[in-house]
């Protein structure tokens, strides 16, 4: 399945670089995760 | 052979505030690793990961799983997110879902290593022209 290029774009982690850089430059695997408490 | 050692890094996608997450994450020694606030839930909505039903929020499992982390020294403390939203895990390279989905509980622990192992359509260097070569070598020489 093809994510929207937008959604990847807009999406930035604690430094700054997009989710589209880190799955464009790497393979990644996205962990998502519940509620911390 | 560790996630990175594969050639996969790993990245993750919480709810929380930023300043929430670099406290917890800092806790578990993964502050350096990538991660993504989405306090909207949008990426969880594009993944398709949805709010779980009683069983799999409250089921047996989620109890045992619950009963363990205690006896680890793990606590409660009140939801500051959304309590029902599931969790899951996807292998995503050049912007396409290669692998993985939603757990089937939020106690599903599934086999990471195996999740992050990129050998299918969709990893091979004739798919991804551009891939860095590290990555490529990191794969081949498993």
């Amino acid at each position: 399945m093809l994510l929207q290029s937008n959604t990847l774009v807009a999406t930035k982690d604690q430094g700054g670089t997009s989710l589209e850089k880190h799955t464009d430059r790497r393979p990644t695997l996205l962990v998502f995760l519940r509620h911390f408490g | 052979m560790s996630i990175e050692a594969q050639g996969t890094q790993v990245a993750f996608v919480h709810m929380e505030s930023e300043e929430q997450a670099a406290v917890f994450f800092a806790r578990y020694g993964l502050a350096d690793i990538p991660r993504f606030s989405d306090p909207e839930q949008k990426l969880y909505g594009a993944f398709g990961l949805k709010r779980g039903t009683l069983n799999q929020l409250l089921g047996p499992k989620v109890w045992l799983r619950g009963a363990g982390a205690f006896v680890h020294g793990h606590g409660f403390a009140r939801p500051q997110t959304d309590p029902l939203q599931m969790p899951g895990a996807f292998l995503v390279y050049h912007g396409r879902i290669l692998k993985g989905g939603p757990h089937k509980t939020s106690a599903d622990r599934p086999d990471y290593l195996a999740l992050a192992r990129c050998d299918g359509p969709g990893c091979r260097p004739a798919d991804n022209p551009e891939e860095s070569p590290s990555a490529a070598d990191a794969r081949n020489t498993e």
